[in-house]
């Protein structure tokens, strides 16, 4: 079930007057696994068995590994574990893709495995793989409820495209009263409605623009394909930072706070603040499952190279099971590992060549830096957006103006859009530095209106007017529905 | 005292978007044409738009589309009629066809007057019921109407009001529908008209429990529509045409060429179209050449910068390569067809 459709708005209505009559904490607990289980099943019921199968196990494997006292018994848990996720994972995501490869080398035949991915299935996947790591490394108690450890990897607002929840995030807070607190109810729906925003006047309207000529690039010109780059960058950005915020508001009206996944991405002066600003949560897990048990960059330069460039890789698989994904992920390996080779060059910090400074050789700085880093994520984008490498190739030629010629269509939203977004990353990124260390959602993180009054109403009257007026017929699913 | 606040929040929230909406689109659409009525000296109508484009268009008080520029007292009058392709909303007025047919003229030594009328979303039927009122107007001045993919397929016989019926000959004739009309009330506010607007547009898109049941499509004299009708629709539709305005009247083909994916169905209509005219002996052109050899140098004819290229009404170059068709017809022999 998407969010941007009248079945969510009805459903969410229900599960909210659900919530409301529920007498205690326990049936509001049960309620809301039904929910989930409606929203997640209500298309394609049999994507709750694949949802099912790995809950169990990593529910059993963790109180497994809790109980046991032998290390090797409590890795065999945990490998069980792993070789389950990633095995399903495996099977529905990639075994196409290394099928391919493997029929590619030997010239065997390729046989095609004709399977659905079921949505959000990345997702889920890694968030119970943290849970079963974070009981294994002893940071976090093996859940002894199945029903509020299904209600974890469940929960219907973030279930299909993040944020990547920590069961040491969510399960805490499954303890607190549940009461709809007006409060919350309040600046929920406002934090939901700034994703609603993004996602149906910007990122749908763009696509108006972006879809046709990435389908087509051989028939554009020069400047529309720059513009359309430029387009995709804002569409992505607010396609998927629109469901973040979406879940996160759902999830603050129901009762629970989510982690932030986007800080102003575009107003990062490097690649590696542009990981700590854009999807925090993926960020996060890869960085605490993948590139510090690696080794980090405690085993010298080279090893820390080499372990970026994992990362990434598997970061860019992770999006998808394509060439174009493994090379977007490459890039980003590549622009990491030559940052902090140039960092370790100069005397700067990441953390002080990352600010932004009113001192005019730092803003300079500041400003090539920024230059250079949109530059370089607007590279990727090309990459992750276009279906084969040849399409990419032929983006990028027509981009650097190799291939002349074409029709010029320069559409007048991604001009008004991207001022916008340029306005608010100015004014938002002072803001965001507020953000707390460990993630969460601060109080003020959001630009939310608390008080109840003339103000208020006026701004988010105007804000839905021009909501319901100008959301493009255009719909399209939320790109990353397919990861 | 809150709950004051609120609302009157609310409130002032609602004027301010309808007094800066008014900036941008106006509550009534276009006029809808009063031909026996229309003159050049009529009052003035403004139109402003933000669906397509953002646009401001001028009309007559009886429903013609201005040009922009003043008639000419001695010039002899052309009348072009077709839908919402000759209302045009979405460009200026000296960007309409005929303006760009008038300038055309003009600049060949050939003063004239084009007056254009457009019924948004007619069908063949409309200019069959018009026929008279323009005669009585117009008296033998030169007509084109403007013909394209929808005035051949079932919408013409079974859409908007009035409608085609074919009799045993092939022959087609307008049905008017002759219940009585249940028009609400006029709008009030600019808010009130996008809002419907938008419902409208979405409301395809609701799931089934939301979505409010469309009745069937009425058939003329509730005979089901069958392809065979269908097929025979180009024919009857040129013959009726030329017996209603004379074998003056010339016809064009507004071709749906868009930037990469052209409509199939649409060149099957134009060639129906074409041969009946050969057959009929009708003066007849399609724009289909002219706008793909446009396309191949980068001139995409359809759209705008806040839509979709390729898609919707003319824009300005769209107008512009259709006038130039326009001239041509009306400087071709009787019963041409100008198809390349």
């Amino acid at each position: 079930m998407s969010f941007v459709s009248l079945n969510f708005a009805a459903f969410f209505a229900a599960v909210l007057l659900g919530l409301a009559l529920m007498p205690t904490r326990a049936a509001k607990h049960a309620l809301l696994l039904v929910a989930n289980v409606v929203f997640y099943g209500f298309k394609t019921p049999w994507f709750l068995a694949v949802l099912a199968v790995p809950s169990l196990v990593d529910f059993a494997c963790a109180l497994r590994i809790e109980r046991a006292t032998d290390a090797r018994e409590r890795r065999s848990w945990l490998v069980l574990s792993l070789v389950c996720n990633l095995g399903i994972l495996f099977y529905y995501k990639y075994s196409n893709f290394f099928g391919d490869i493997v029929a590619t080398a030997t010239g065997a035949p390729h046989l095609l495995i004709y399977v659905a991915l079921p949505v959000g299935i990345s997702f889920f996947t890694f968030k119970t793989m943290s849970y079963t790591i974070d009981v294994y490394r002893g940071q976090l108690p093996a859940c002894r409820s199945l029903w509020r450890y299904a209600m974890f990897v469940s929960f219907f607002p973030e279930l299909v495209a993040g944020p990547i929840v920590r069961a040491s995030v969510f399960l805490p807070q499954m303890d607190r009263a549940m009461r709809l607190s007006w409060a919350r109810v309040g600046s929920g729906l406002q934090i939901a409605l700034l994703g609603l925003t993004k996602k149906l006047l910007v990122a749908d309207r763009l696509s108006i623009f972006v879809d046709p000529v990435f389908a087509s690039p051989a028939t554009y010109s020069q400047g529309t394909i720059l513009t359309a780059i430029v387009a995709y960058s804002l569409q992505i950005y607010c396609d998927f930072s629109g469901y973040s915020d979406m879940a996160v508001g759902i999830a603050r009206v129901i009762g629970f706070d989510l982690p932030e996944n986007f800080n102003m991405p575009y107003a990062s002066t490097s690649i590696t603040e542009f990981w700590r600003r854009w999807h925090i949560t993926l960020s996060q897990w890869l960085r605490d499952y993948l590139y510090i048990p690696l080794g980090g960059s405690r085993r010298g330069p080279l090893r820390t190279y080499v372990n970026l460039m994992l990362t990434m890789l598997l970061g860019g698989l992770w999006h998808g099971a394509s060439w174009t994904f493994v090379i977007w992920g490459a890039l980003h390996g590549v622009g990491l590992a030559v940052h902090k080779l140039w960092i370790s060059m100069g005397s700067d910090s990441i953390e002080s060549n990352n600010q932004w400074s009113l001192t005019p050789l730092k803003s300079l700085k500041a400003v090539a830096g920024w230059a250079a880093t949109y530059a370089f994520v607007c590279l990727g984008w090309v990459f992750f957006r276009c279906a084969t490498f040849d399409d990419a190739a032929l983006v990028l030629r027509k981009a650097v103006g190799l291939t002349p010629g074409g029709v010029s269509w320069l559409y007048a939203p991604t001009f008004l859009f991207a001022a916008i977004a340029a306005a608010a990353h100015v004014l938002g990124s002072a803001r965001a530095q507020r953000q707390t260390a460990d993630g969460h959602v601060a109080a003020d993180s959001y630009p939310v209106l608390r008080s109840v009054g003339f103000a208020s109403a006026f701004v988010i009257t105007a804000w839905l007017v021009i909501l319901l007026l100008f959301v493009p017929q255009h719909r399209s699913p939320f790109i990353y529905f397919q990861f | 005292m809150q709950c004051l606040s609120v609302a009157f929040g609310v409130a002032t929230a609602l004027a301010a978007s309808e007094g800066a909406l008014r900036l941008f689109a106006t509550i009534q659409g276009p006029p809808r044409p009063n031909v026996r009525a229309d003159a050049f000296n009529a009052p003035a109508v403004t139109v402003r738009e933000i669906d397509e484009n953002v646009s401001v268009a001028h009309y007559s008080v009886d429903g013609a589309r201005l040009t922009g520029r003043a008639p000419q007292p001695d010039a002899p009058t052309v009348v072009l009629l077709g839908d919402s392709y000759i209302v045009a909303r979405e460009v200026a007025d000296h960007q309409t066809m005929g303006a760009v047919l008038e300038r055309t003229a003009h600049a060949l030594g050939h003063d004239i007057n084009v007056r254009q009328y457009g019924w948004p979303g007619a069908s063949p039927a409309q200019y069959l019921v018009e026929a008279p009122n323009v005669r009585a107007r117009w008296g033998k001045s030169p007509v084109i109407i403007a013909l394209s993919s929808n005035d051949f397929d079932a919408r013409a016989v079974s859409g908007q009001w009035p409608r085609l019926a074919l009799d045993n000959q092939g022959t087609a004739s307008a049905l008017n529908d002759l219940r009585p009309s249940h028009g609400g009330p006029a709008p009030l506010s600019v808010l009130a008209v996008l809002g419907s607007r938008q419902w409208n547009k979405m409301r395809t898109r609701a799931p089934l429990w939301a979505r409010s049941k469309t009745p069937p499509a009425t058939n003329f004299d509730g005979v089901p529509v069958d392809s065979t009708q269908i097929a025979t629709l180009p024919r009857g539709v040129v013959r009726a045409l030329a017996r209603a305005y004379g074998r003056e009247v010339a016809l064009v083909y507004l071709a749906e060429v868009h930037v990469t994916d052209d409509d199939s169905t649409d060149a099957v209509y134009e060639r129906a179209l074409l041969r009946a005219c050969r057959l009929e002996r009708v003066t007849c052109a399609s724009t289909r050449n002219t706008m793909l050899a446009a396309r191949g140098e980068g001139v995409i004819v359809r759209g705008f910068p806040t839509g979709t290229l390729g898609r919707g009404h003319f824009n300005p170059a769209g107008h512009r390569l259709v006038a130039a068709e326009l001239w041509k017809l009306l400087n071709a022999p009787p019963a041409s067809v100008i198809a390349d």
